[in-house]
């Protein structure tokens, strides 16, 4: 404990020291007391020294003196530095290494460390983690930051580097094989008289993680979803679809990522909510996909029409290529290359909770704690004093 | 004649005792003449006559009752013991009265047997503070032999001449009895640092230091003892009373050493 106001502190024994030298030094003068029977008592100095004192002095003297004290204490402003510890930061990549991070491992953690969990890029977790150590600054000196990661390109980005070098401190990295969800059952066939059954066609086989579904998805189709498939809900019938109807109008395109489709499309739905992954050529979705467990669903509101080559054009078989790759599109999970890890590591020392931003001390809850005791006890100190004076 | 009491007057009438024989100058109206007449000896007729004794009681209302200052214990268990004492008389039969003596003079009640007198006497302290300086003596005026006195007092003050006065009362044929009240933070009035003042003079001030309480206590009872031999060497029955003593115990206390007395005679 340090004091911003040393010269409060000193003063504030000096003035318990004051007040216990006039207690003991002052010539009280006693109080009256009428007895009948005063004739009786041998003669003295009235006004002689209390040599002798109660009980009740000392706790006053106690009580008066701890109070100038605590207040002393209280201006001169104490503040508790952090303790030393190093407080660890678990960056843990929760999709792709979830497993290593089961109850049994959290066990070990100690109170100040912090697990930060991200599922997407290492770069959105390593902002996550940053603002986790900066409030460790009030139970730690020191934070060590630990990647638990597959660290596979598809988690990697142009931020990632030169998020990591703000850091100021050193990264351990923790390499873990990345999860993958298990296969899937095999899709359902398509009736080969749709008219997308020919698009299909074209593609080739369909990857065994995707189901397609042009009437109506069952229970059965969003459990087989929710273990990491990806549920594409085509409708051949958009009426009979069950979304919210809308009044009938035209489009004239739709786009996903460089792939336009140009046709004269109805509307007729309003897709459910959800990650837009196609849109018309005015910008309303025109397909969507939400999570579903460990999958995905895909609500497609393209109609497909058997008239003309539609479903023969090249762009077609594009965009239907693009509807119907798996959950968060085409993977890639290869790792990647050594040098980048290194330059991700940086420093070895640890990131010192001083450089994160301004110390916050703990030095007005002290202050006020230590000013309302000091007052506590001089309101004690008068209850004492009234009852020591009604007492005989 | 009616009451409880044996009465010390050989009488005329009532009951029979014994027959004395005739010294010259007694009365000769209680010559039993039918015996003179039978046996030709001149013998008196000596009878005991049952008399009622006439009860004054005398409270003290000077300052000093007035302890402590917040209870007054003192001046109440002399209220309780007053009206308790007149509640006593008054069912023996005897007439019963009350002197209360302040610094502005004595305020009576005078002996009755009426059954209303108990309450006289509660409302008469009701409306007396004790204060100030007092002299038991004038509350004594008027007591005549065969009289029953009890003094209600602290006796600080003019003790001697409460002293000389009841021995004159007792010579006189008047059965005296001084009730001394004393307050228990008199006799351990704690060992905290106070200047103790007298209330009747407040010039007196001395240091009550805890050093000096021992010194206080024992001076203070050989000055009871001193008051008390004072009392019984002149015939008073003294009988020492606590203020916060039970006050029914302390009257049947009385009550029982006059009955002792009574049957001593």
């Amino acid at each position: 404990m340090t004091f911003l106001a040393p010269g409060w502190l000193l003063a504030g024994a000096l003035g318990a020291l004051m007040v216990v030298a006039i207690h003991l030094l002052a010539r009280r003068n006693p109080r009256p007391y009428p007895l009948p029977t005063t004739r009786f008592i041998s003669e003295r100095p009235a006004s002689a020294a209390a040599l002798a004192r109660r009980p009740s002095d000392l706790l006053l003297l106690l009580l008066r003196a701890t109070a100038v004290f605590w207040l002393g204490l209280a201006f001169a402003q104490p503040v508790f530095p952090p303790p030393r510890h190093t407080a660890l930061i678990a960056l843990v990549d929760r999709t792709r290494a979830a497993p290593v991070l089961d109850d049994s491992t959290k066990a070990l953690l100690a109170k100040a460390d912090r697990v930060v969990e991200f599922d997407s890029a290492i770069s959105s977790g390593l902002i996550t983690a940053f603002r986790a150590a900066g409030t460790l600054r009030r139970v730690a000196d020191s934070v060590d930051l630990l990647v638990v990661s597959p660290l596979v390109r598809e988690e990697w980005d142009a931020a990632t580097l030169p998020i990591a070098r703000a850091w100021r401190g050193g990264i351990r990295v923790r390499w873990v094989a990345p999860v993958v969800h298990p296969e899937p059952v095999s899709p359902m066939a398509i009736d080969p008289e749709d008219p997308l059954a020919a698009t299909l066609a074209l593609l080739g086989p369909l990857p065994s993680m995707v189901r397609i579904v042009r009437r109506g998805a069952n229970t059965a189709d969003s459990t087989w979803a929710s273990g990491g498939g990806a549920l594409v809900v085509w409708p051949d019938n958009l009426e009979h679809s069950g979304w919210a109807p809308v009044k009938p109008d035209t489009a004239s395109a739709v786009a996903t990522g460089q792939i336009v489709v140009v046709a004269s499309f109805v509307r007729s739905v309003s897709l459910p909510l959800g990650r837009a992954i196609a849109r018309w050529n005015d910008g309303t979705p025109a397909a969507v996909e939400r999570p579903l467990g460990s999958g995905c669903q895909r609500d497609v509101g393209i109609p497909v029409t058997p008239v003309g080559d539609f479903v023969l054009r090249p762009s077609v078989r594009q965009l239907s290529r693009r509807l119907l790759a798996p959950c968060g599109g085409d993977r890639d999970l290869n790792r990647v290359g050594d040098a980048l890890v290194d330059s991700l590591r940086g420093p070895t020392m640890l990131a010192s909770t001083a450089d994160l931003g301004q110390r916050q001390e703990k030095r007005v809850p002290a202050e006020g704690i230590l000013l309302v005791a000091a007052l506590a006890l001089l309101l004690i100190e008068t209850v004492v004093r009234r009852f020591g004076r009604a007492a005989p | 004649m009616a009451g409880t009491h044996a009465s010390r007057l050989r009488g005329l009438t009532a009951e029979f005792t014994e027959y004395r024989p005739y010294r010259q100058g007694d009365d000769s109206r209680r010559l039993d003449w039918k015996l003179l007449a039978r046996t030709d000896r001149a013998h008196l007729r000596i009878t005991d006559e049952r008399a009622t004794r006439t009860t004054l009681i005398v409270l003290d209302a000077s300052a000093s009752m007035a302890f402590p200052e917040t209870t007054m214990e003192k001046w109440a268990q002399a209220c309780r013991l007053a009206v308790g004492l007149t509640a006593v008389a008054r069912g023996e039969g005897d007439p019963a009265g009350v002197s209360v003596v302040t610094p502005s003079g004595v305020t009576r009640i005078p002996p009755r047997a009426r059954k209303g007198v108990i309450g006289d006497v509660a409302r008469t302290f009701d409306a007396i503070t004790p204060g100030g300086v007092v002299d038991l003596r004038p509350g004594l005026d008027g007591v005549r032999a065969g009289w029953r006195v009890v003094l209600l007092s602290d006796f600080l003050g003019g003790e001697q001449a409460v002293t000389s006065r009841s021995r004159e009362l007792v010579i006189g044929g008047v059965e005296v009895y001084a009730i001394h009240i004393v307050a228990a933070a008199e006799l351990a009035p704690g060992d905290a640092l106070r200047v103790a003042t007298d209330p009747e003079e407040p010039g007196l001030r001395r240091l009550l230091h805890p050093a000096a309480i021992e010194e206080y206590q024992a001076t203070f009872l050989s000055w009871r003892k001193r008051l008390a031999d004072g009392f019984r060497q002149s015939g008073v029955e003294y009988l020492e009373v606590r203020s916060n003593e039970d006050t029914p115990t302390v009257i049947r206390q009385i009550a029982r050493g006059a009955g002792q007395r009574r049957n001593a005679r």
